[in-house]
């Protein structure tokens, strides 16, 4: 081919390419959609003039410029397609060309559409103005959600037309989420992110999915994964929608956030009474998680036996911190003044402990099933929450392994740091040791022989603690026991997700506190058989011991907890 | 044969033309003062003229060789970039009318281009992609000098010009990345900058003059604004200028040497020989202001029969590729949208963040290495880069693919090129969340 030929082809094909953009530039759907409009205005005209008068329109872009509502000028050109949001003879149309419901003192021309309805205002192709794609934080509102929008500028109490905001903003204490998360004027909690403008942060999709999977969107999180109707789910994320860090308008919420009174606000006291005590425990919607009787959350441990395994002082100083005694807790620090911690303590400790059944299995139904599960395999309803997660006794191999003494200590005495608590008031030491072996038999599958151990240990730790030699052995920590127990020794290094039992929190210190240094060396060198913890034998001797008093320095524990005495 | 010469203004002497005779014949002297030559260039003269004579025509040498217009010789690839830069400066400017560099506005100015301005997505659609186009081009562009062995004496300079030029190509995809100020851009500069902080001693300041500030905001934005539409603009276009200009002044493209000519340079050791000297400096001969490279010259070694007028031939073959380029460029826009994500958001991260594409090579090996990947590679390979023809011993191999005797180095240049592409591949079509290896099926 010539070049002359090839310059003619490439020539007209640019100037068809040319004409098809241009012609593509001035046939966009708008214009049809406004077309549409003013066909069937002109069937429905009543009288000459108006024909007239729509004949001679031209199409346009329609375009509301909205400068009223916070500090940026919106600008929403909706209307350029809906055209006939304000035209009442459009009632029965279809979209885009339908009358607006009735909005009370709501011009549009004044008020804008996406100030509602949320979506693009100043795109003018349906897709991008609808917000169909996966970029659009705010697409274009539905019901119920819209209602989010109402709370933008109409804050508490909200108006009869949002009865899902009003609702959800209910339900937020119901399920007692204001324990662990902020939300600015409503509650203080700390434990979960603050979500006082979750709604300007997040789309719908995002909200829904957090709250029916918290894993899904933070594979660590400790919240618990609540057993909630999806209209539940629902109105709570409409209310956390309405939740935006600001308001358009001054809002009461957040003009009270910033008086003195609620700054230097206490929380109420009350009267430490039994009675004040069952009435907090209503209130507060401790059932939201745990049992109480016929109530049960399903997520927490069960409050009926309290009485019997934990005593007041203990529930009072729980409710004051709860990673206090238990460093992982996900309990929320709730905003508990310490006259009522103790109505509580006291209403719950004064309840009648219940009768425990002499047999193994009835006691196991009774006591231990909602934490280690009806299969033993540690998948009880409140397993989920617990950190760390109760033990699975279908893990044959670790209790094969495990000094029997040990387990009927754990049951008795409980595991402190743990959510395993001491069961001494209902079993005695042959009941305890009743109920382990029928643990092992009940849901062992195979009995696994375990090697004979050879283990040879030491007396006593031959190094002496000394805070130099603790700073030196971060760099073996960091080399060989951070990918599990993590840079804080807090159990949550990258591979800690992956494995179950999870790797220890070695910063717990009522946890270490009961251990003594040769069975952390015995499990730093020989491993703890049926978890992830690998045998370290490898490592020069006294390393290893480094570690031990490394450990220790981590969890405040043994030589350590003299040396920060001082 | 007639030789219609150009009108040649009568002396003036003392004759005045009269009125009407002025008024008449003003339309045609209006037409000759601008282009002077005559209308359609017939004669091998009249052609050289046409050339000579025209300010837009006059890069070109009056004649080039058949060779030089053979595709296979440079696949078009330098003009095909200097055709997309073109394409980008025009609706560049087009683009501006409708933009402001403030974190406020510049969303919402997309967002006005995609539906509210005519022609608005269109232009951001060729604008978008030609920038992309323009980095495979000028890479491409750099493989065929390389591997043509171009870039040998007397072309170093030249050479090294185009790796100056490559690597502003580079910078200004990248400061136009972030003009969007969309989630894509935003993330993206501020993976990209970050690299910067591994270089060592002055990291941080680098970056910290780079986006005035400590964070991609909306000082960053007035800053890669200004630097894109003016001074990156600026330097391109005079280091564009500079690079026709030499690639004219060493003698049109690198040729193979004939058996004379390599006789002659063994004859006479070229460094030893003045420019200027060795071809007659006679007045009026037009190869007189030809002759300014040592070696050779179009009229020196023998290949006059095989040269045609540059017009038509060469300046035919140049408006068809552009026209070519504008037709491929308007397809893309029309088929493909160019991105626009959400705006941008600080406190949203995504997983993975990603810088643009073309850096994608080296986040993939910042993610082995920091220091290493980041900039102390990207450091020695633009180095090699700009000593490659310092660095290549070995004479001979000029304008042929692949001579056998340039075997070692040309395989050096492409799996360098190679690997960097694989890992720019790896790194946009087979990272995920946290960098961590997924496939893209």
């Amino acid at each position: 081919m010539s070049i002359r030929t090839a310059l003619f082809v490439s020539s007209l094909a640019l100037t068809a390419v040319v004409a098809g953009v241009i012609y593509a530039a001035t046939d966009e759907g708008w214009r049809h959609h406004q077309s549409g409009y003013y066909d069937q205005a002109l069937g429905r005209a009543s009288s000459q003039t108006v024909k007239d008068a729509i004949r001679a329109t031209g199409l346009e872009i329609k375009q509301d410029r909205l400068a009223g509502f916070g500090s940026e000028t919106r600008i929403d050109r909706c209307r350029t397609c809906h055209m006939a949001v304000d035209d009442p003879s459009f009632a029965d149309g279809k979209e885009p060309l339908r009358t607006h419901p009735p909005t009370k003192g709501h011009a549009s021309n004044e008020f804008g559409c996406t100030i509602c309805h949320e979506g693009r205002g100043r795109a003018l192709d349906k897709a991008e103005a609808h917000g169909d794609d996966p970029h659009c934080l705010d697409p274009v509102a539905v019901s119920p959600y819209i209602e989010a929008s109402c709370a933008r500028c109409h804050p508490e109490p909200y108006l009869d037309e949002m009865p899902h905001v009003r609702r959800g903003r209910r339900l937020f204490e119901q399920y007692a989420c204001v324990g662990c998360h902020t939300v600015r004027g409503v509650s203080r909690g700390t434990l979960g992110p603050d979500l006082s403008d979750v709604g300007s942060r997040w789309p719908i999709a995002y909200l829904r999915e957090s709250i029916l999977v918290p894993t899904a969107n933070a594979p660590l999180t400790q919240m618990p994964k609540f057993a909630m109707p999806d209209e539940d789910v629902v109105d709570l994320v409409v209310f956390l929608k309405s939740r935006r860090g600001r308001t358009l308008v001054e809002d009461p919420i957040t003009l009270r956030t910033r008086t003195r009174e609620w700054k230097e606000q206490r929380p109420p006291e009350s009267a430490e009474t039994v009675e004040a005590g069952a009435e907090a425990v209503r209130r507060r919607a401790c059932v939201a998680c745990h049992k109480l009787g016929d109530e049960d959350g399903g997520l927490a441990p069960d409050l009926s036996l309290v009485g019997a395994i934990r005593d007041a002082a203990y529930v009072d100083r729980h409710l004051g911190d709860p990673r206090r005694d238990t460093p992982d807790s996900n309990m929320p620090s709730f905003w508990i003044a310490p006259s009522e911690r103790r109505a509580i303590a006291a209403f719950l400790t004064a309840r009648p402990v219940p009768t425990v059944p002499a047999e193994p299995e009835a006691q196991y139904k009774a006591l231990c099933v909602r934490c280690h599960g009806e299969k033993g395999d540690g998948e009880g309803p409140a397993a989920h929450n617990l950190v760390p997660r109760p033990r699975q006794f279908t893990n044959s191999r670790f209790f094969d392994w495990i000094a029997p003494d040990r387990a009927w200590k754990a049951i008795r005495e409980g595991v402190p740091g743990t959510a395993m608590p001491a069961f001494g008031k209902f079993l005695d030491d042959a009941q305890a040791k009743a109920l382990f072996e029928w643990l092992k038999t009940r849901f062992h599958d195979e009995t696994r022989p375990v090697p004979p151990a050879a283990r040879k240990l030491p007396e006593r730790n031959p190094v002496a603690w000394s805070e130099a030699r603790v700073e030196a052995t971060r760099a073996v920590f960091r080399q060989r026991c951070y990918g599990c127990h993590g840079l804080l020794g807090d159990g949550k290094g990258p591979n800690a997700p992956d494995m179950l039992p999870r790797p220890r929190n070695l910063t717990n210190t009522a946890y270490f506190a009961r251990v003594d240094d040769l069975r952390i060396f015995e499990s730093i060198t020989y491993g703890v058989v049926g978890t992830g913890m690998p045998s370290w034998d490898f490592l020069p001797e006294d390393q290893r011991w480094d570690l031990v008093n490394f450990v220790r320095a981590l969890s405040r524990t043994g030589a350590a907890a003299g040396g920060s005495k001082k | 044969m007639t030789v219609e010469r150009p009108a040649i203004p009568a002396d003036p002497g003392d004759a005045v033309p009269g009125w009407k005779e002025t008024l008449v014949g003003m339309p045609r002297r209006v037409w000759r003062s601008i282009v002077r030559s005559g209308p359609i260039p017939r004669t091998e003269l009249e052609k050289a003229q046409a050339v000579a004579d025209n300010f837009f025509f006059h890069i070109h040498s009056a004649k080039v060789r058949e060779r030089t217009l053979r595709w296979k010789t440079t696949l078009g690839l330098g003009l095909l970039t200097m055709n997309v830069f073109l394409v980008l400066c025009v609706t560049g400017v087009l683009l501006m009318f409708y933009y402001v560099p403030s974190a406020t506005e510049a969303y919402a100015r997309m967002q006005d281009l995609h539906g509210a301005v005519f022609f608005g997505r269109f232009l951001r659609n060729v604008h978008r992609w030609a920038a992309e186009a323009m980095v495979v081009l000028a890479v491409a562009h750099m493989a065929r000098v390389f591997l043509t062995g171009s870039h040998k004496r007397p072309r170093e300079f030249n050479w090294v010009v185009g790796v100056v030029l490559l690597l502003l190509t580079l910078f200004m995809s990248f400061t136009g990345y972030l003009l969007p100020w969309d989630q894509l851009a935003y993330w993206a500069i501020t993976v990209g900058t970050a690299i910067a902080r591994y270089a060592p001693v002055a990291g941080d300041e680098i970056r910290y003059f780079l986006l005035g500030g400590g964070d991609v905001g909306g000082e960053a934005l007035l800053r890669f604004y200004v630097l894109h539409v003016a001074v990156l603009p600026t330097v391109m276009f005079v280091l564009i200028g500079l690079h026709f200009w030499r690639v004219r002044k060493d003698g049109g493209l690198a040729r193979p040497t004939s058996p004379d000519a390599s006789r002659e340079r063994t004859a006479v050791a070229p460094d030893e020989q003045p420019p200027f000297e060795r071809f007659p400096t006679v007045a009026g001969k037009t190869y007189g202001l030809m002759a300014v490279v040592p070696l050779k010259t179009h009229n020196s070694d023998g290949d006059v029969e095989k040269q045609v007028p540059s017009w038509p031939s060469a300046l035919g073959r140049e408006l068809l590729l552009l026209v070519v380029t504008i037709l491929l460029l308007s397809l893309a826009a029309i088929f493909w949208n160019a991105p626009l994500e959400g705006p941008a958001d600080a406190s949203h991260p995504p997983n993975p963040a990603k810088a643009p594409w073309y850096f994608l090579g080296l986040q993939e090996m910042v993610s082995y290495d920091a220091f290493w990947g980041g900039i102390g590679i990207p450091t020695v390979l633009v180095l090699l880069a700009l000593l490659a023809p310092y660095l290549e011993r070995r004479p001979g191999g000029e304008g042929v693919w692949f001579h056998p005797k340039r075997s070692a180095v040309n395989w050096l240049f492409l799996s360098l090129i190679g690997t960097l592409g694989v890992l720019t591949l790896i790194g946009t079509f087979f990272r995920g969340a946290n960098w961590s290896f997924v496939t893209p099926w």
